[in-house]
């Protein structure tokens, strides 16, 4: 087996149209790479300064009363991780900046696609488009005639009579081609952890690593199923097509079809149903600039009982400080019924496309690959939610000194900024381990069906 | 007549062939999928839009009964804030050809009196960001994208066979132009192309009653499509030409299609990218919070005189007299100085989108692929032009309320049912019933 | 040495061969002619392992009478098509390193020589080499491997006559050392130089065999057309 790998790799780098195309692949890898980490930062810095831009403003600004800056509120701007460099997964078409307020709940706004003319449709040049859908192919035109051209030159025979049996040929092949696939995903990785050096740590890392397996294994798999095809087909040519053909099936159709099907089983409302819900739900809550609500006047009585005291002028503390957060306590739970089911709908439907895994590798490596760099649903929603968390503490602090009073510009300087936790990968891992299990199991399965051929095929 | 012999004879390579039967007939149900999706859209889309003006269709029922039984004349701004005014970008009937950039903004928008183009309704339809990301079977994309694929598909073995099996020299014996011969067989699918694709352009056009209405168009995107089918079948052709054997053919065609369809879209998408990196609208943000708030801050002689320089016929209304100045009245048209605020940095938005559009256009002599889909998409009106022109007319009606709003309240208008007509004309609230 | 005993073989109904018995012993040249079609290949295919025959047995046994395993045949076929991107000598090396043998650049060259290939050629590209050349790298290979068993499969077709007579020389060489060949071909005239002993197949029948010293070329051209005739 040895042998027969040496022997490819001596085959491919003396092979001149090979190594042009390999110093082309490692040349884009550097440049989409290092210009991604580039762009990266310098949208990292954009958000840093926005969001410093939005704190400045609210240290400076005359605050008046707790309730005038909760109206004021304040902004979150979704920030960049550090692997968004390599895949940028759904950034470019979610929004990112959410406005945080009192008594409302706003949506996070001003994705980078509605921002200008549609420029591709496959993605920045980023390594993930290189990974994703150009080395794949280059790995299938080396894989699709390294075995056909020994069978067809009649070389195979030779081959077998001098010892070496079809499975070791077979697997030798695959490995010295999946080899080229690894130098090049190292290769962006080594990169990538050289020029993100300081903003390194152990989970990067590990996201790194999955990232770096998950690639493997797809790799695994179409070279797989490429020599699969050519040992199964007569015709080099009919081999090389229907793989293309399957190819195309995996990155262009079933994505797109599988999608569409998943948001028909689970269709979600239009925004319009949508709000009319909540607003129907907050509209018999306790509204505090309506004071003619119910429950207010149930608020007010218990008020006045909890204080031992007659009327809202004896109170003392601010009644209004009372009946904002008291509103705003019941608003948070119509944003939870509501987003929390839109939220559910969204997990399911993605837990139904990563099925769609069983015949699409690629959907289960899309999900792996926008997972580990952290620009997937899960990490969008996570963002959402600290986002939403931060206001009602916000909130909940502006009401509160409200209703104790004795406000300085201390108070309103002693409030942190949003600032985003950004979740660990462990905590993620279970929602992704569909898409490893696929993974892994195309690749045992194709494994086990080509050693399996290679013992019935017969050479003529 | 070898010529068309060759041509005609071309169809038996083809039947025969299974995988290309099977590749073209994916093509076709891809087509047929793609246009029930565009057609859903479009449908999902008018659906959303009745039931907006549903409501609103309510509101303007209740409020003409309410003339027949009134017996003095109510204040024109508590009657007319009732009813709600919708700006509304109803789906174009070539949408099902190509869903475009649709997906990406919202297309109907409540217009009140605190609106902006820039408002929170203003953002897409609630969807599943990954299936955004992944897009839709779209006319349009398998036309750009995956025809070209095809084109491979069914002709990267036309002279590569031959040579495979070395029987080329025969045909030039036979034939006698190899060129010739290739360009007869090419024909054969490109036509074939070009026939099916113009079935599915005609068909949504009679489907929709588009083809008179929308003649230009229609007209517009077959050039296109011609022009991008024989762009593609002359690069393909030239390789063909100058290649040997159908695996080399192959994979020098997969190689251009990635080239033009994938690597320079990409990285023109990253170079713009990084010339202008994601807006977070700072500027927008700023006038819709921090000068909004510094406006409430203003003493009301300051509104008063800011409303007057925006309206200056709003000196000759009733509260612009000095003895009948209504302070509360004025601060509550506050909206007028805001509104105009925002427009200043909604400019400054749209003035960096254009930009980078320029820049987007700038690549086009290189990036041809970004060239067309724009150009298809604004034929079927999806492109951001479409969506930007939209937003001008939130504008025009966000203003328009505004003014009718606030010279309403300074002269106290009383409803006339002539101003009513006025109102529902102004806003398009006419609604056949 | 390689001895055929009643072997049937047959592919989708059609006999391809039907009751073949052969017997090839140490040191003989056997040339087996026939039309295309005529079970040629199957019986080389057969020797080699690549097909099981349905009935019948297939033994290579040595002059000791003991059994030697499949690994002792070399075996080249009617192209030898070798990796273009190798020199001759790399070849070689690699191939022989499949079989389980390591020699040094030396020995290499040394094989090759005795194949008859120039030492200026050793070293170059086998893109470059002609059809006899490659030829000779193929014998080379078979011999370095020290096979016992020799099967050729229209080896001098499409070679010039002088590369077809250097290999009629090669392969009674390599006779002489005691090894059995067996050489599948349409070329009458080549079979007749090189061979001892010739046998005709038709329709998967051995239905001639004779002595190459016995019949004439002239003879040996009128009892094969008279077998294809009839």
């Amino acid at each position: 087996m040895k042998h027969i790998l040496i022997n490819e790799w001596k085959g491919f780098l003396r092979n001149r149209v090979f190594m042009i195309l390999l110093f082309i692949f490692i040349f884009s890898l550097f440049l989409t790479t290092y210009l991604g980490i580039v762009q990266n930062n310098k949208q990292i810095q954009a958000q840093k300064e926005a969001q410093e831009h939005i704190s400045e403003q609210w240290d400076k600004m005359d605050h008046g009363n707790p309730h005038q800056s909760a109206h004021f509120g304040s902004y979150a701007f979704k920030p960049t991780s550090v692997l968004n460099s390599i895949d940028e997964g759904i950034n470019s078409i979610t929004g990112n900046v959410l406005r945080l307020e009192g008594h409302r709940q706003n949506d996070v706004m001003f994705s980078e696609a509605s921002q200008s003319l549609l420029i591709s449709k496959f993605g920045k040049m980023k390594p993930s488009l290189l990974f994703q859908f150009i080395i794949p192919l280059f790995l299938i035109f080396l894989s699709f005639n390294s075995y056909t051209q020994e069978r067809d030159t009649g070389r195979l025979k030779l081959l077998l009579i001098q010892g070496a049996s079809l499975k070791k040929i077979i697997f030798s092949k695959i490995i010295s081609i999946w080899l080229i696939g690894l130098v090049l995903l190292l290769f962006a990785t080594c990169i990538q952890l050289i020029f993100n050096l300081h903003q390194l740590n152990i989970d990067t890392l590990f996201r790194l690593i999955l990232l770096l397996i998950s690639y493997s294994l797809y790799y695994l798999i179409l070279i797989n199923l490429t020599i699969l095809l050519s040992v199964i087909f007569k015709s080099s040519t009919g081999a090389l097509s229907l793989t293309v053909v399957i190819w195309v099936m995996w990155v262009v159709f079933l994505p797109k079809i599988i999608g569409n099907t998943v948001e028909k089983i689970v269709p979600l409302p239009t925004r319009v149903e949508f709000q009319d819900e909540m607003d129907k739900d907050r509209a018999q809550g306790i509204d505090g600039h309506n004071p003619s609500d119910n429950r207010r006047q149930e608020l007010e009585q218990a008020t006045l009982i909890k204080y031992g005291v007659n009327s809202l002028s004896e109170l003392p503390v601010n009644f209004r400080g009372i009946l904002m957060q008291a509103d705003e306590e019941y608003g948070n739970d119509v944003w939870d019924k509501h987003f929390g089911t839109l939220y559910s709908q969204l997990q399911t439907q993605k837990n139904i496309y990563q099925f769609s895994g069983i015949i699409n590798p690629f959907a289960s490596l899309q999900s792996l690959s926008m997972g580990t760099a952290g620009t997937d649903m899960f990490h969008h929603l996570y963002f959402l939610s600290q986002a939403e968390e931060y206001r009602r503490d916000l909130i909940k602090k502006l009401n509160n000194k409200w209703r104790d009073g004795n406000w300085d510009k201390s108070f309103f300087n002693s409030i942190e900024d949003f600032h985003y936790n950004v979740p660990s990968f462990l905590m993620f891992i279970g929602k992704y381990l569909l898409d490893i299990v696929l993974l892994s199991l195309w690749s045992v399965i194709l494994i086990f069906l080509v050693k399996y051929l290679s013992k019935k095929t017969v050479i003529l | 007549m070898r010529l068309l012999n060759v041509f005609l004879y071309e169809f038996n390579h083809f039947r025969k062939n299974p995988a290309k039967v099977i590749t073209y007939l994916i093509f076709v149900f891809a087509c047929i999928y793609s246009i029930y999706n565009g057609f859903d859209l479009q449908k999902k889309q008018q659906d959303t839009i009745v039931s907006i003006e549903q409501e609103a269709q309510n509101k303007v029922s209740f409020i003409a009964n309410f003339f027949g039984n009134i017996q003095s004349q109510p204040d024109a701004l508590e009657v007319l804030g009732y009813i709600p005014i919708y700006t509304i970008k109803p789906p174009s009937p070539l949408l099902p050809l190509g869903i475009g950039q649709a997906e990406q903004y919202g297309f109907y928008k409540k217009i009140t009196t605190w609106s902006s183009t820039y408002d929170n309704d203003m953002v897409e339809e609630l969807a599943n960001p990954e299936r955004l990301v992944n897009g839709n079977i779209d006319f349009s994309f398998l036309i750009l994208f995956l025809l070209p694929v095809l084109l491979i598909i069914l002709t990267y073995n036309i002279r590569g066979f031959e040579q495979d099996f070395r029987f080329e020299k025969l045909i030039s014996v036979q034939f006698g132009s190899i060129p010739k011969w290739i360009f007869v067989r090419f024909m054969f699918y490109v036509l074939l192309l070009i026939v099916t694709v113009l079935f599915f352009i005609f068909f949504v056009a009679l489907v929709n009653n588009a083809l008179f209405t929308h003649f230009h168009q229609i007209g517009s995107l077959i050039l296109l499509l011609v022009t991008y089918i024989f762009s593609f079948s002359f690069i393909f052709y030239f390789l063909i030409l100058k290649s040997h054997g159908s695996s080399a053919i192959a994979f020098k065609m997969i190689s251009a299609w990635l080239v033009l369809c994938v690597i320079i879209p990409g990285a023109v998408h990253q170079f713009v990218s990084m010339t202008y990196p994601v807006n977070y609208m700072t500027d927008y943000l700023d006038a819709n919070r921090k000068e909004t708030y510094e406006v409430f801050d203003l003493p009301t002689d300051s509104i008063y005189l800011e409303l007057i320089k925006i309206y200056p016929d709003l000196f000759s209304t009733k509260y612009a007299q000095p003895n009948h100045i209504n302070a509360k009245m004025i601060r509550n048209t506050t909206y007028a100085i805001v509104n105009e605020i925002n427009k200043v940095s909604i400019e400054k938005i749209e003035k960096q989108n254009n930009s980078k559009n320029e820049l987007i256009r700038a690549s086009y002599w290189f990036n041809p692929l970004a060239y067309m889909q724009n150009k298809w998409n604004s034929y079927t009106e999806t492109d951001y032009y479409a969506y930007r022109g939209y937003r001008m007319d939130v504008q025009r009606y966000i203003d328009q309320n505004i003014e009718r709003s606030v010279f309403q309240a300074w002269d106290e208008i009383k409803l006339t049912k002539e101003m009513y007509d006025d109102f529902l004309k102004t806003f398009n609230l006419n609604f056949k019933n | 040495m390689i001895q055929l005993n009643k072997v049937y073989k047959t592919f989708n109904n059609h006999k391809a061969l039907n009751n073949l018995c052969l017997d090839v012993k140490s040191g003989e040249i056997y040339g087996l002619l026939g039309a295309n079609g005529a079970g040629k290949s199957t019986t080389l295919n057969l020797i080699l392992g690549f097909l099981k025959p349905d009935t019948g047995s297939i033994d290579l046994i040595d002059a000791s009478n003991t059994s030697i395993a499949t690994d002792m045949i070399g075996y080249i076929p009617e192209n030898v098509n070798l990796y273009p991107y190798l020199s001759g000598v790399e070849n070689l090396d690699y191939f022989c390193k499949l079989s389980g043998f390591k020699y040094s650049k030396n020995e290499l060259s040394k094989f090759l020589i005795e194949c008859g290939l120039q030492d200026d050629a050793h070293h170059k590209s086998v893109a470059e080499y002609s059809k006899g050349m490659r030829q000779k790298v193929g014998i080379a290979i078979a011999y370095a491997k020290k096979a016992k068993v020799y099967l050729l499969d229209e080896p001098a077709s499409g070679l010039d006559p002088l590369s077809s007579n250097e290999l009629s020389e090669l392969l009674k060489k390599l006779a002489d050392t005691g090894s059995a060949i067996l050489m599948a071909s349409h070329d009458l005239f080549r079979v007749r130089e090189t061979c001892n002993k010739i046998g005709i197949l038709k329709n998967g029948n051995l239905i001639k065999e004779m002595d190459a010293d016995q019949v004439t070329p002239e003879e040996l051209e009128g009892v094969y057309l008279n077998f294809m005739k009839n």
